[in-house]
């Protein structure tokens, strides 16, 4: 349960003077501030605005590295960093498919209902959880009775609110994925912590960026198939430029294509002419 | 303001819920984002008095955590003399969206039942709790009986 006695207990914060948590206050303000200088959830742009953001001399590799992908890609669509920017991408993405694809949205409703009763069995904070679920589901079907157009819903992922509300279904389904398979994931998780543990401090707290173990829960309790795509080979788990979850074998088309930079990802689109 | 809508079923269940531990929830008339709670302590030296505890949620709830504080005085060893406390629930580090008013008053009133001298806010408070508990003990029982609220019939 999420009131579980760890949070009970006063942590180092306590030693902390009131000057500290003030200025750390101010601290955390400013970075919000400038996080909030850019949209939530960017317009589509042309690849090559990619490319636009590197210094052709200084930072010639990921240059380079733009021009190369700006063959591959189309658009590209900016999300804020904000620490949701994996979840925000997967969200986005799949509104976007779900707006094309009717029979699609049904069954991702039916989904989000399934997930809606899991959640509770699995020991989430009943209504709250409900609350965050009933309301992605709602929103999917005001998409499917035609109450949105695509401006609206693009407004909808753009405004704090709602769109937070959205994607907390996303953070939530992607935990009670990990405890639904506690066995296999829980190896997985670092020492000192429990898998019940890192599902509450990284994945169900708001603005904390996810990684690969919850990438992978993500992509499996929504059935997307995902292909991450890298700036430089460094930073994919299988030491290339591609990554495709669930599964690297399956060597078809994803559903949704992300664009891995350095701590961030944005949603990028598959230039279908070239294809 | 997204707040709104989480806020007024809280509200709902948080007068409902016929837990003894807090009573007389209430929000200002003109303000949602304002509540005050009478907690309850059902252990001594506490279970005297009732402390009236504000509640004040940022308009970003429940993306963001509420600011706790007691307005009435207690003498703990985790609350300073402004009534405020450290209680990881509700830090910005910790804070969960889907975390209930109800959970952050329950962690509260577990940190009041069962102090943590070993994490104080006010030291000298934790000192005399854990040397000379006799006297905590006794300063806390007048200081409940000055200060406190009183509980509800």
């Amino acid at each position: 349960m999420a009131n579980d006695s760890d949070e009970n207990k006063p942590t180092s914060t306590a030693a902390m003077t009131e000057d500290d948590l003030l200025l750390q206050d101010q601290q955390l303000k400013q970075i919000e501030d400038e996080q909030k200088a850019s949209p939530l959830v960017g317009d589509k742009l042309p690849f090559y605005a990619l490319a636009g953001l590197y210094d052709p001399v200084s930072a010639i590799t990921f240059f380079t590295k733009a021009n190369e992908l700006a063959a591959i890609y189309s658009d590209i669509r900016f999300i804020r960093g904000d620490g949701n920017c994996f979840y925000r991408a997967v969200l986005v993405g799949i509104v976007e498919i779900l707006m094309k694809d009717r029979e699609r949205l049904i069954k991702f409703i039916d989904t989000g209902r399934e997930w809606m009763a899991k959640l509770v069995k699995l020991g989430f904070p009943d209504w709250t959880c409900s609350d965050f679920c009933e309301f992605f589901i709602e929103f999917l079907e005001k998409i499917r009775d035609g109450k949105y157009t695509e401006a609206e819903v693009f407004q909808n992922l753009n405004d704090d609110g709602t769109a937070n509300y959205l994607l907390m279904y996303f953070r939530l389904i992607t935990s009670g994925f990990l405890k639904d398979n506690c066995e296999e994931y829980a190896p997985f998780i670092a020492e000192g912590m429990t898998l019940q543990q890192y599902c509450e401090t990284e994945i169900e707290a708001m603005w904390k960026e996810a990684d690969h173990l919850s990438i992978m829960a993500l992509v499996r309790a929504t059935g997307i198939r995902l292909r991450i795509q890298y700036m430089d080979r460094s930073e994919a788990p299988n030491g290339g430029y591609q990554h495709d979850l669930p599964d690297e074998a399956d060597n078809v088309t994803p559903d949704i294509t992300l664009l891995y930079r350095p701590g961030h990802y944005d949603l990028i689109y598959r230039n279908l002419v070239a294809q | 303001m997204s707040a709104t809508r989480r806020l007024q079923k809280e509200l709902g269940d948080l007068k409902n819920c016929g837990v003894k531990a807090y009573e007389n929830v209430e929000c200002e008339e003109t303000n949602l984002l304002k509540w005050t709670v009478l907690l309850l302590p059902d252990k001594e030296p506490y279970n005297k008095g009732a402390f009236k505890v504000g509640i004040t949620f940022p308009v970003d709830y429940p993306f963001k955590p509420p600011k706790v504080a007691f307005e009435t005085k207690i003498y703990h060893p985790n609350v300073d003399e402004e009534g405020k406390f450290c209680l990881p629930i509700v830090t910005a580090e910790n804070w969960k969206p889907a975390t209930k008013t109800e959970q952050v008053m329950m962690a509260l009133l577990s940190l009041i039942n069962e102090p943590e001298p070993n994490h104080p806010i006010r030291a000298d408070v934790a000192e005399e709790f854990q040397k000379d508990h006799k006297k905590f003990m006794k300063t806390a029982e007048e200081h409940t009986r000055k200060h406190s609220e009183k509980r509800p019939e």
